[in-house]
C-alpha cells in the first residue's frame, strides 16, 4: 500500500502545529504537509495533476487565508478537477459558523464536509479513516 | 358758392351790357340793309341762347337744392354729433344726433353754452381744448363726459376745428361710452387675471415670440428679486445668467415650433446669487389674432432636491455602516476566534499530555498566541474608534513638513535599498486633516512601496497632492512589484488581506489606510499594473477647518 498523504493549509502557524500533534495521536501512518499559503498548494497539484504518488489523499482547508482564501482556491481547484488523476477529498475548516459559509459549502460538490475550528480528535480520525 | 354764383352773374351782367353797347354803336353806323337783316339775325340767335342759358341755370339749381338737401340730411341723421359753437362757446348749429347726446331737442339747445352739459371732472379737459380749437388752426381732440339731467353719462371723443373766418368753432362727438364700458370690462378682467396669478404661489410667467416677458406674477417678481416693471418687456439678458438663460431661450424655442408642451429641470441663479434648481413647465397660447406666447409655470424643487440628496446621503451612509457591520462580524468570526480556537486545543493537549518535555513546549506556545491575538484585537478596536470618532480635531498639516518627519523614520531602510523618494506639493502644500492620521497613511503608503518593491530595478516612490474637481487627491507612486488588482480588487483594503508573499505582509496598514480615510469623509483606491508599479489615489473631502 501506498503511502497516504494529507495537505493541511492554513496560514495560522500555531493551528498548523497543534493540528500536526493531533493527527500523530490519530495514528496515521502516513505522511503530513502543511502550506501557509494556498497558491503554493495550487501551483503544486498543477505540477502533479498526473502524479497519483505526489498527490495528497485529503486536503484540510483554511477559508481566511491573506493572500489567496480558501473559496478562490476551490474556484481554481475546479478548473484543475477533470485533468488530476486522484480522488482527492478537500475538508473546509473555519473558525466561523456563518451560515453564509455553511451554505456554500453545501452547494460545492468537490467539498466533503464543512468543519468549524477547533476539530475534535474524533473528527479528525473520522476524517482520516475516511 | 352762392356768392361766388352771385359774382359770375353780375360779370355775365356786365359784359351783356358791353355788347348791347356795341352793338347800339355799330347799328347807328348801319348803312345797308344787309346790315341790319344780319343783326336781326344775330339779335335771335342770341335770344336763343340766353334762353338755352336760362335752361342750364334752372337746372344747376334744382341739382344744387337736391344737393344741399342731402347733405343737411346727411348732416342731420349723421350717427356723429356735429355742433357749431361761437368763440363764446355757444351752440349755433347742432344736428340730431348731437341734441340726443345732450338730452334735448334741438331748438331747445341754440345758444346754450356746450360746457355746461360737460361733467365736472372734465370739464377743465374740455374748456382747455376748446381754448386751443379757438386759437390754432390744427385738429384738436379730447376725451370728456356728458352728463345731463336724468340721463346715464355719456363718453365721448372730441373733434374740433375753427371755421375760416375763425368765428366758429366745429366739433364732432363721437360716443365711446361703449368702448369705454367694454375697455373697463378688459381692464377689470385683466385686473382680477392678474389677481388670481398673484395669488398662486407658483412663479408664473407669458413670454411672446421674440423672448420677452409680458406677464409676470408675483411669485416669479419674488423668485428673480426684481419689481415686476423691470421684469415686463425683457428677455432676461440683463439680469440673468448667460448659460441659464441659453437654456431657458432653448427650450422656448422648442415650444415655439412644435408647440408641444415642455417640462425642463434646470438651475437658475437671482439677481443676489442665490442658486436654486427648478422645474418649468412651457405650454404654447395662440390668441384670436394668431399671435403665438408661451406661458409658463416654475416649481422650485431646491427643497426637495435637497431632501432627496440628504436622503440618499443617509441612505449610503446607513448602507456603508450596514457592509462595516458585516465586514466587522466576520473579521470577529474569523480572526478573533482563530486564536481562541487555538488555546483551547493547545490546552486539551496540555491536560492529556503526561510528558514534562512536550508540557514545556505546548506551553511556551500559549504566550505568542495571545501576542497575536492582542495585536489583532487591539488593531480591530483601533479601528471601530477611528470609524466613529467623527468629532477628531483637524489639523493644519503642511505637508512638506509632515513628510519630512515620516520620511527620517524610514531613513535606514531607504538608504540600505538606494530608493529615490521624489514628492510634489507646490498644488496643494496645506492639507486640514488629523495629524495622527496623515502620519499613519503616509508611514503605511511608503512602508509598503518600500516592502514590495522589485528586485529589478531601483525604487522611486513619487508623491504628490492635485486639486481635481475641487477635491484634494493624494498619490504614492511606486515603480515596485504591482498588485494583480483582477485577482485583489475586492480586498485590498480589508483586514488580514495580502498580495505578496512577504514575510512582514499582515494586512492591517492598507486596512486602517482606509479607515482612517473613510472617517473623514474621503475616498481611497489604487491603480496598478504587475511588475510596474502602483498608484494609491486618496480623496480628501472637505479639508478646511
Amino acid at each position: 500500500m501506498k503511502t497516504r498523504k494529507i495537505f493541511l493549509v492554513d496560514d495560522d502557524k500555531f493551528f498548523v502545529m497543534l493540528m500536526m500533534k493531533g493527527i500523530n495521536k490519530t495514528n496515521f501512518d502516513g505522511q503530513t504537509v502543511s502550506f501557509d499559503d494556498s497558491v503554493d498548494v495550487l501551483e503544486f497539484l498543477k505540477e502533479n495533476v498526473g502524479n497519483k504518488d505526489a498527490l495528497p489523499d485529503i486536503i484540510l482547508l483554511d477559508l481566511n487565508m491573506p493572500t489567496m482564501d480558501g473559496w478562490e482556491f476551490l474556484e481554481e481547484y475546479k478548473t484543475l478537477y477533470p485533468q488530476i488523476v486522484k480522488e482527492i477529498r478537500i475538508y473546509v475548516m473555519s473558525s466561523s459558523n456563518s451560515p453564509f459559509d455553511l451554505a456554500r459549502v453545501k452547494t460545492n460538490s468537490l467539498v466533503s464536509d464543512y468543519i468549524i475550528k477547533p476539530i475534535s480528535q474524533e473528527k479528525l480520525i473520522e476524517i482520516i479513516s475516511g | 358758392m352762392r356768392p361766388k354764383d352771385l359774382s359770375s352773374a353780375a360779370i355775365l351782367r356786365q359784359k351783356a351790357e358791353q355788347q348791347l353797347k356795341d352793338l347800339q354803336s355799330r347799328t347807328n353806323s348801319l348803312s345797308s340793309e344787309t346790315d341790319l337783316l344780319k343783326l336781326i339775325h344775330e339779335l335771335q340767335v342770341h335770344q336763343i341762347e340766353l334762353e338755352m342759358q336760362n335752361e342750364a341755370l334752372v337746372v344747376a339749381k334744382e341739382k344744387v337744392e337736391i344737393a344741399e338737401a342731402k347733405y343737411t340730411e346727411l348732416y342731420d341723421f349723421a350717427p356723429s354729433g356735429y355742433l357749431s359753437l361761437t368763440k363764446d362757446g355757444d351752440i349755433t348749429e347742432l344736428n340730431f344726433a348731437a341734441a340726443k347726446m345732450l338730452g334735448k331737442n334741438r331748438l331747445e339747445l341754440m345758444n346754450k353754452r356746450f360746457v355746461l352739459f360737460t361733467s365736472h371732472d372734465t370739464r377743465a379737459i374740455f374748456n382747455h381744448f376748446f381754448d386751443r380749437v379757438c386759437t390754432g388752426e390744427e385738429k384738436q381732440t379730447c376725451d370728456i363726459t356728458i352728463e345731463t339731467e336724468g340721463n346715464s353719462p355719456i363718453y365721448v371723443t372730441v373733434e374740433g376745428i375753427v371755421s375760416p373766418n375763425k368765428k366758429i368753432c366745429n366739433l364732432i362727438l363721437v360716443d365711446i361710452t361703449e368702448r369705454k364700458r367694454l375697455e373697463n370690462q378688459l381692464q377689470g378682467s385683466l385686473h382680477y387675471l392678474k389677481n388670481i396669478i398673484d395669488a398662486v404661489a407658483l412663479p408664473i410667467f407669458v413670454k411672446n415670440e421674440t423672448h420677452q416677458f409680458c406677464l409676470a406674477n408675483h411669485a416669479l417678481c419674488e423668485m428673480f428679486n426684481m419689481p415686476l416693471e423691470k421684469i415686463i418687456g425683457t428677455t432676461g439678458f440683463e439680469y440673468l445668467q448667460e448659460d441659464q438663460l441659453k437654456v431657458f431661450i432653448t427650450k422656448d424655442k422648442e415650444v415655439f415650433e412644435t408647440g408641444q408642451e415642455n417640462t425642463n429641470e434646470e438651475v437658475f441663479t437671482d439677481v443676489k446669487g442665490n442658486v436654486s434648481i427648478i422645474v418649468t413647465k412651457k405650454t404654447l397660447y395662440t390668441d384670436v389674432m394668431g399671435t403665438k406666447f408661451l406661458v409658463g409655470v416654475i416649481n422650485d424643487i431646491t427643497e426637495r432636491k435637497k431632501a432627496e440628496q440628504e436622503a440618499i446621503r443617509f441612505t449610503e451612509a446607513i448602507k456603508r455602516q450596514n457592509a462595516e457591520l458585516i465586514d466587522f462580524t466576520n473579521i470577529i468570526a474569523h480572526n478573533l476566534r482563530a486564536p481562541l480556537v487555538n488555546i483551547s486545543l493547545l490546552i486539551d493537549y496540555l491536560e492529556e499530555s503526561k510528558d514534562d518535555t512536550e508540557k514545556r513546549s505546548l506551553m511556551g506556545m500559549v504566550k505568542p498566541i495571545l501576542l497575536d491575538l492582542m495585536s489583532e484585537f487591539d488593531v480591530l478596536v483601533e479601528s471601530i474608534q477611528v470609524s466613529y470618532d467623527k468629532k477628531i480635531k483637524k489639523d493644519k498639516i503642511i505637508l512638506d513638513d509632515c513628510l519630512a518627519t515620516i520620511l527620517k523614520g524610514f531613513e535606514i531602510q531607504i538608504n540600505a535599498c538606494g530608493a529615490e523618494i521624489k514628492h510634489d506639493f507646490t498644488k496643494v502644500p496645506v492639507l486640514y486633516f488629523p495629524t495622527n492620521y496623515i502620519k499613519s497613511i503616509f508611514s503605511n503608503l511608503i512602508s509598503n512601496a518600500l516592502k514590495y518593491q522589485s528586485p529589478d530595478r531601483k525604487l522611486i516612490i513619487t508623491i504628490k497632492t492635485e486639486k481635481i474637481n475641487n477635491a484634494i487627491v493624494l498619490s504614492v507612486a511606486d515603480n515596485g512589484l504591482g498588485i494583480n488588482l483582477e485577482r485583489y480588487k475586492s480586498k485590498i483594503f480589508k483586514i488580514r488581506k495580502t498580495f505578496h508573499k512577504h514575510q512582514d505582509a499582515r494586512g492591517f496598514g492598507l486596512f486602517m489606510t482606509r479607515t482612517q480615510v473613510e472617517a473623514m469623509g474621503g475616498k481611497i483606491w489604487v491603480e496598478s499594473q504587475l511588475n510596474e508599479g502602483s498608484i494609491f489615489f486618496i480623496e480628501f473631502k472637505n479639508t478646511s477647518i
